[in-house]
């Protein structure tokens, strides 16, 4: 019995019933009418429907990121980046109000990615708009996680984003031909926007979280109560822990390049709720110490300063966390206030 | 450099203009020269690979032509087969059995590790490792002479817009193609391999992509979806993998109808199935048809009786999902197919139905019971690991009536559906060639629209690459 392949093999081959009869040239000028139509009608709509779709999570590097980094003032100040605990725990405003040696801070923080996409866009995007003449890394074991199935999407949504790479000087021929492109047409300028045209029709996708306030919005001020949710989350992306070789390599070139530029740098070591963190996969105890063995022989082989609130202070108080490994506000304050003191220490000549 | 590339277009391009400027044999030498180039752009380092495997199976052929001793025919023949599964073997599937040996022993209490090799795997060699494969047996079954010249052989094996996801050609089908004199497509030919090309881009750049992003965030964290989004996840990624595989093959097909080649099908609308079984007739064609002959026939296929039928049934299927990949996902998704057909045998006395026919209204319930049935296999088929699997499945089952964030790209889902159904209503694959020309430039002005709206997006690789 022939497949259906098979039988479609003998079939004539499909094509316009037309094109025995219409020349060529008559051919090709009326496919190009009806092309024509469909691609100004096509433009005429995206030059209306475009600047009223927001901006898509990720696809840009955030608008929100860049109009943030463009209210802040000239004057030199501390860049906090890195986890949770450190970009959107640590409190820049009382940061500088409590430490002599920081005058302004900013925190800039991307939701999930490792470190090397972090340090990635700290040089290419943020760096570039805030004159910082400090930075300041905090990690957690997770930030170096190789196994973790959800940051490479993450960071190839960062990193792949037209913002990014243009900052980045990694357009190319084609990137600045659609840079000048997106000049002339709609269609290529609010292009992103345009692939979710279902978000017309509800409310803007919420902000991607880039500060300190929005993410203790959203955990409880209370006593440390276990979220399931939130440990089967962290046991999926923690699972199998395996140190990041290549996030590890790109903090270390972090570090290198941003000393050549006169910036300090200062590496955290950041806290997490160890009685239930550690326990979280098979493995991650192990991992973890790998980890800070890790960037303890970094700080060392790049002369760079490491603080350890996690080795200094006891974090083990439920009461200071909002889950396994963000600090709620009384554990942010007294992060902010330890951190404040330790920067004073070695910043201060 | 991949077939939704510049590069490709520009490649194709230069191909063209020179390719029909050439005689016969000069045609020959060119498509070899630029199939390995096109390969080279992706690894050259295995360029070797294809050519052994060349040598190994033109020498095998030329022999098998050249005795009588059935004996002897048989041990040629395996020669080719374990030349070529030996390669296949030890790229592909060597650390994935060493580590499965080792957790093996280890459960039986032996502190055991079985070396592993870690070794890249070649682009495409599940591919035209099978081909090759299926020369050899041709040439042994006398469907085919053996090619007394190795540019043919060579052409056949390499031809680039097949080599590295198919369809997997068989010799008695293209061969001949490289044989004789090809004539400068006509007019309707360069029409549908253009539309062609177009439909295939469309349903790579715009669906398959697109669709990646919602997959690839749904499972890479199904405990932060809902059951109705973890399902709708799963239905996206049956229509990313179906675009992705059918627009690759698209491009294949009309490429090389511009140069004068016609590749099998590949895919005939396979989620209007009514039943598992015309899916597989439906479903990467080339492949099911490779284990059909190669494999199921020989091991009896449906002469043995029924319970060896059912396993022959179950042991191909099995195979086959083997040789997706090296893992346990593959197998457990090959297994289920395996159960699917035979269950669907035990209950419907073969009756397939005509797969090409248009189903109606009535067949609703058997298309939608077929496609949430290989919807369920997918499951093992996209997860990474049978906990990953086993992670979804829970997720749906919950049944926790959530939120879903992820319906807005059904819209992509039927987009691809409504392709499907004009193709099988109108038994054309290129079927707006029907239309008025200025139609069809609104169809090519739509296909550009969407693709440049969706090309802003990081690009994802073809699925079947990594095979």
């Amino acid at each position: 019995m022939t497949t259906v392949a098979e039988r479609r093999d003998e079939e004539p081959a499909g094509g316009s019933p037309h094109s025995g009869g219409v020349p060529l040239r008559s051919a090709l000028w009326r496919l190009a009418a009806g092309a024509l139509v469909v691609v100004l009608l096509a433009e005429l709509a995206a030059r209306v429907l475009g600047p009223q779709l927001p901006v898509a999570r990720y696809e840009e590097l955030t608008a929100q990121h860049l109009e943030q980094l463009a209210a802040l003032d000239d004057r030199p100040g501390t860049l906090l980046a890195g986890a949770s605990q450190i970009a959107a725990g640590v409190d820049p405003e009382a940061l500088a109000s409590r430490s002599a040696a920081v005058d302004d801070a900013y925190a800039f923080w991307l939701a999930g990615p490792g470190i090397g996409t972090v340090t990635d866009t700290v040089r290419h995007v943020v760096l570039p708009r805030y004159p910082a003449d400090t930075v300041v890394i905090g990690l957690t074991s997770r930030e170096l996680n190789a196994s973790g199935n959800s940051q490479p999407l993450l960071a190839s949504a960062v990193s792949g984003s037209q913002g990014f790479r243009e900052d980045a000087g990694e357009l190319g021929v084609l990137g600045r031909i659609d840079q000048e492109l997106s000049e002339l047409s709609a269609l290529v300028r609010y292009r992103r926007r345009l692939t979710s045209p279902a978000d017309l029709l509800r409310e803007p996708p919420g902000q991607p979280i880039s500060d300190r306030g929005q993410l203790l919005d959203r955990l409880p001020l209370e006593t440390y109560e276990p979220n399931e949710d939130h440990l089967d989350q962290e046991r999926r992306a923690l699972r199998d822990y395996e140190l990041d070789r290549e996030h590890l390599e790109s903090l270390r070139s972090f570090v290198l390049w941003a000393r050549e530029r006169g910036l300090r740098v200062v590496l955290v070591d950041l806290p997490v709720y160890e009685p239930e963190y550690l326990d979280l996969t098979e493995g991650l105890a192990e991992g973890d110490q790998a980890y800070r063995a890790a960037i303890r022989e970094l700080a060392e082989e790049t002369g760079t300063t490491l603080l350890d609130p996690r080795s200094a202070l006891s974090w083990d108080d439920p009461d200071l966390w909002g889950d396994v490994n963000h600090l709620n506000a009384e554990g942010a304050e007294r992060l902010t206030a330890w951190l404040a003191h330790r920067l004073d220490e070695v910043l201060r000549p | 450099m991949t077939f939704n590339s510049l590069q490709y277009a520009a490649f194709l391009g230069l191909v063209f203009v020179v390719y029909w400027r050439l005689g016969h044999r000069a045609q020959n030498w060119f498509l070899l020269g630029a199939s390995y180039l096109f390969y080279g752009a992706w690894d050259w380092r295995f360029l070797s690979l294809i050519a052994a495997s060349t040598l190994v199976d033109y020498a095998v052929a030329r022999r098998l032509d050249a005795t009588e001793d059935e004996g002897r025919r048989k041990a040629l023949l395996w020669t080719s087969v374990v030349f070529n599964l030996g390669v296949l073997g030890v790229f592909k599937y060597f650390d994935f059995f060493a580590d499965s040996l080792t957790g093996l022993l280890e459960t039986l209490g032996l502190e055991v590790i079985a070396p592993t090799v870690d070794i890249v795997l070649p682009v495409g060699i599940s591919f035209y490792t099978f081909q090759t494969i299926s020369y050899t047996f041709d040439v042994y079954r006398r469907r085919i002479p053996a090619q007394h010249d190795l540019l043919d052989v060579a052409v056949y094996v390499a031809f680039f817009p097949q080599l590295v996801a198919g369809p997997i050609e068989r010799a008695t089908h293209f061969v001949p193609q490289v044989n004789r004199p090809r004539a400068f497509p006509t007019r309707d030919r360069i029409e549908t391999g253009l539309a062609l090309i177009a439909l295939g881009l469309f349903k790579k750049v715009v669906i398959a992509d697109t669709l990646a992003r919602t997959v690839d965030t749904a499972f890479a964290n199904p405990e932060a979806q809902s059951s109705l989004g973890m399902v709708l996840a799963t239905y996206a990624f049956a229509f990313q993998i179906y675009a992705d595989f059918s627009a690759y093959t698209d491009i294949a097909r009309g490429s090389a109808r511009l140069l004068g080649f016609e590749l099998l099908e590949n895919f005939a609308q396979p989620y209007l199935s009514r039943n598992i079984q015309v899916f597989w007739r439906t479903w990467h064609i080339s492949l099911s048809n490779w284990l059909r002959d190669y494999l199921y026939v020989p091991l009896g296929g449906n002469r043995a009786s029924p319970n060896r039928t059912t396993i022959n049934l179950m042991l191909v299927m099995v195979l086959g999902g083997l040789w997706h990949g090296a893992s346990w996902n593959f197998v457990i998704w090959g297994g289920l197919q395996g159960l699917f057909l035979g269950v669907h045998r035990a209950f419907t006395r073969n009756r397939p139905g005509k797969p090409e026919a248009l189903p109606g209204l009535r067949d609703l319930w058997a298309v939608l019971l077929t496609f949430n049935a290989v919807c369920l296999a997918w499951i093992f088929f996209r997860a990474e690991t049978l906990g990953d699997a086993l992670a979804v499945i829970q997720r749906i089952v919950a049944l926790d009536v959530g939120g879903i964030d992820n319906l807005e790209w059904a819209y992509l889902g039927v987009a691809a559906l409504v392709i499907d159904v004009a193709q099988r209503a109108w038994r054309n694959e290129t079927f707006f060639l029907r239309w008025r020309y200025e139609l069809q430039g609104a169809v090519y002005g739509l296909i550009a629209v969407a693709v440049v709206v969706h090309s802003g997006q990081a690009p994802v690789d073809f699925i079947y690459f990594q095979f």
